[in-house]
C-alpha cells in the first residue's frame, strides 16, 4: 500500500473575483486565503507545482485534454498528485454530476466544468483517453456539494472507474461557508495529513470540525470489494499507492447535524 | 396567438395603454443600478430579536483575555494527568509518550493516542486515532441525552479550567459512514449507512452572551457505542472583571446596511440566511487580547453559491474587513 513517492506534486486553484472574469456566480472573500494557506503549508512536506487564483484559475484545467473540449488537465489538474480547488460548486443527482466553478480562460473558456461531461482524471495506459495519462490521486474540493450524500456514488463512480490512479475526494455535503473561520481548513488538513500522518478522512473531518461554522464535510473513495472500499475510505493516507482495479463499491462519509 | 394579435394590433385605446405601460417600465428600469440583485431575508433571520440573539438590554462588556504563557513543564504535567487518569488513555496507561514540538504546538504521542497543547492559547486536542472516524462493531444502543450527560461529566472531571456554568450544550454532530454497490452501468444497487462517531459540541457563554467563532468551545468525541474517544478544548482564561458595559448597534441597522450593499451585487438573487450575535472567539493557534461582541451575517447567491459570512463589530457597526488578498499566486 505504501508508495515509493516521498514527495507528491501539488497544485491549487481558487477564485474570489468571479465578476472579474465574466462569471456571475457571486464574488467570494476567503477562497484565495484558503488556497494560499494550503499551498504554503503542504509545501513543508511535498512539492508545490502551482497555485493559480482568480482570472488565472481556469475551469479548463480540470477538463480532459483528449475529449475535444479544449481542456488542459494534462498540464494542470491531472499533472499533480494532490489538487485543491476553492470556489463555488454544485451538484445534480440526475444526471449525476458535480459542477465546479472557476474562471473562464484558455480555449475551454467556460465558468464551470462538470464530472458528467468533462473530467477524466488519473487515467492510466489501457484506459480511455490515456495518450497523455493522468496522475491525480487526491482531490480536495473546497466548494459546496462536492460530496453529495444523496448521490455520492452516482456522481463519483464514473470518475473513479475512468482513472485507476484516482483515489480519494475530500469536500462538502451541502453548503460550505466562505468565512474568516474557514480559511485555515486546507492548511490544517495539510498539517494533519502530511505532517502528522493522520488518515485523509481524519485530517479532513478534523480540519472542518475545528472551525466554528456548521460546515458538513464529506469524503469518498472506491474499492474492488466492499471491504476494500471501506478500508480505502477509512485508512488511506497520502503515502498510499493506487490499489483499485475496477471499482464496484463506493464508500463515503459525511458530517450530519 | 390571440394574445400576440392583441398586443400588436388592437384599438387606439389599447395602444395608448400599452404605450403607457412601456413608458412606466422604461422609467423604472432606467433607475435600477447595473447588476441589481433581488435580496431575500430568510424568515429565521427576519424573526430574530435582541432577546433571541442573546443581546443584554443594558449593554455588553468586552472581556480581557489573560496572556497565555507556554510553559513546557506545565504542559508535561497536563500530559501526565491525561495519561494517568483520562479514560481515553486507558489502553496506554503506564506507557511512555513520545514528545515533539512544532511551530504551533507541543505534541505527546502514546500509541494511537495523540495529545496536543497549543503554544499560543493552551488549547488541547486529545484523540485516539484508532477510533476517531472509525466505526466499531455495535455493542449497545446509544441515546443522545445520555451522551450529553456523560460528556458533561467528562468535562467536569478532565477540564478543571472550564467553568461549567459557562458551558452551554450546542448540539450533536455525527460522522456518518456509507457504502454503495455500483453496477457496470453505474446503477447503485445497494447502500448501507451507519454512524461512525458522535461529536458533542459545547459553546461558552460569558454572562449568557454566547461566544461564536472557532474559539471558546469544547468538543467531546464518542464512538458509535457512546464511549469517549477524545476531546478538543479552546478555553481562554479571562480577566476577573469585565470591561465596562457598552451599547451595541441594533441588528436592524446591520441588516439594513447589508441589504443595501447586496442589492448592488452581481448575482441575480441573494438570500440572507444567517444572523448571530456573540463574542468572537479565535481559533486554537491565534493570540487574542480580548473578547469583543460581533454580529455574523451569512448569505448565498443561488444554489451553487458558498455561504458568505461577514463579521461586524457590534460596538461600531463597522464590518471587520477580510484580509488583503494573498500574494504568491503563479502567473500564466
Amino acid at each position: 500500500m505504501t508508495l515509493g513517492l516521498s514527495k507528491l506534486l501539488v497544485g491549487a486553484e481558487s477564485v474570489e473575483n468571479y465578476s472579474g472574469c465574466g462569471c456571475t456566480t457571486g464574488n467570494l472573500r476567503y477562497t484565495n486565503d484558503q488556497a494560499s494557506k494550503f499551498i504554503d503549508k503542504i509545501d513543508d512536506w511535498h512539492t508545490r507545482k502551482f497555485w493559480y487564483k482568480d482570472s488565472n484559475a481556469w475551469s479548463g484545467d480540470m477538463v480532459e485534454n483528449e475529449l475535444g473540449f479544449y481542456g488542459q488537465d494534462n498540464l494542470y489538474g491531472d499533472a499533480v498528485h494532490l489538487m485543491l480547488i476553492s470556489g463555488h460548486g454544485g451538484r445534480s443527482c440526475s444526471p449525476a454530476a458535480y459542477y465546479g466553478y472557476l474562471c473562464k480562460g484558455g480555449a475551454f473558456y467556460k465558468c464551470s466544468y462538470n464530472t458528467d461531461e468533462h473530467t477524466v482524471l488519473g487515467e492510466v495506459s489501457g484506459q480511455m483517453f490515456s495518450t497523455s495519462p493522468g496522475i491525480l490521486r487526491f482531490l480536495i474540493l473546497c466548494t459546496c456539494h462536492s460530496v453529495p450524500k444523496e448521490c455520492y456514488a452516482n456522481v463519483w463512480w464514473p470518475v473513479f472507474a475512468n482513472g485507476r490512479n484516482f483515489m480519494y475526494v475530500m469536500g462538502y455535503t451541502g453548503l460550505s461557508d466562505d468565512s474568516p473561520t474557514t480559511d485555515e481548513v486546507g492548511s490544517d488538513w495539510a498539517s494533519k495529513a502530511a505532517g502528522s500522518g493522520w488518515t485523509l478522512k481524519q485530517a479532513w473531518f478534523w480540519a472542518i470540525e475545528d472551525w466554528w461554522v456548521n460546515d458538513t464535510g464529506g469524503v469518498v473513495s472506491a474499492g474492488d470489494t466492499q471491504a476494500e472500499a471501506i478500508s480505502n475510505r477509512d485508512n488511506m493516507k497520502l503515502n498510499w499507492d493506487p490499489n483499485v482495479t475496477f471499482p464496484t463499491w463506493m464508500a463515503a462519509s459525511w458530517h450530519s447535524g | 396567438m390571440n394574445k400576440i394579435k392583441l398586443l400588436v394590433g388592437g384599438t387606439p385605446f389599447n395602444r395608448s395603454i400599452l404605450f403607457l405601460v412601456a413608458l412606466v417600465a422604461f422609467v423604472l428600469m432606467s433607475h435600477l443600478p447595473v447588476g441589481a440583485a433581488k435580496v431575500a431575508i430568510n424568515k429565521n433571520v427576519r424573526d430574530k430579536t435582541p432577546e433571541t440573539l442573546g443581546i443584554p438590554a443594558d449593554g455588553v462588556p468586552a472581556h480581557g483575555v489573560k496572556p497565555y504563557k507556554a510553559d513546557r513543564a506545565k504542559m508535561k504535567e497536563r500530559a501526565k494527568a491525561v495519561w494517568g487518569k483520562n479514560p481515553v488513555a486507558v489502553k496506554v496507561r503506564g506507557k511512555a509518550a513520545e514528545e515533539t514540538e512544532t511551530d504551533q504546538a507541543v505534541k505527546f504521542k502514546n500509541g494511537s493516542i495523540e495529545f496536543e497543547v497549543s503554544k499560543t492559547t493552551g488549547a488541547e486536542i486529545l484523540i485516539d486515532l484508532d477510533r476517531y472516524t472509525k466505526r466499531e462493531p455495535p455493542k449497545r444502543d446509544v441515546d443522545e441525552k445520555t451522551l450529553e450527560r456523560e460528556a458533561r461529566q467528562y468535562v467536569k472531571e478532565q477540564m478543571p479550567d472550564v467553568d461549567l456554568n459557562e458551558l452551554s450544550f450546542k448540539g450533536v454532530k455525527k460522522i456518518i459512514d456509507s457504502v454503495s454497490k455500483v453496477a457496470k452501468d453505474s446503477t447503485v444497487t445497494e447502500t448501507t449507512t451507519e454512524i461512525a462517531n458522535y461529536i458533542l459540541i459545547f459553546q461558552r457563554k460569558v454572562n449568557k452572551v454566547p461566544v461564536v467563532g472557532p474559539g471558546e468551545q469544547v468538543r467531546v468525541y464518542l464512538s458509535n457505542n457512546g464511549e469517549i474517544i477524545g476531546h478538543s478544548k479552546i478555553w481562554r482564561e479571562l480577566d476577573q472583571a469585565p470591561k465596562g458595559k457598552k451599547p451595541v448597534v441594533p441588528h436592524s441597522k446591520i441588516m439594513q446596511g447589508l441589504e443595501q450593499k447586496l442589492a448592488k451585487s452581481e448575482a441575480p438573487d441573494v438570500e440572507v440566511d444567517l444572523l448571530e450575535f456573540g463574542y468572537m472567539g479565535q481559533g486554537r493557534y491565534t493570540k487574542q487580547a480580548e473578547l469583543r461582541p460581533v454580529y455574523l451575517v451569512g448569505y448565498k447567491a443561488g444554489e451553487e453559491s458558498k455561504r458568505i459570512i461577514e463579521v461586524y463589530d457590534a460596538y461600531t457597526g463597522e464590518e471587520i474587513a477580510p484580509p488583503v488578498d494573498p500574494t504568491g499566486a503563479d502567473a500564466r
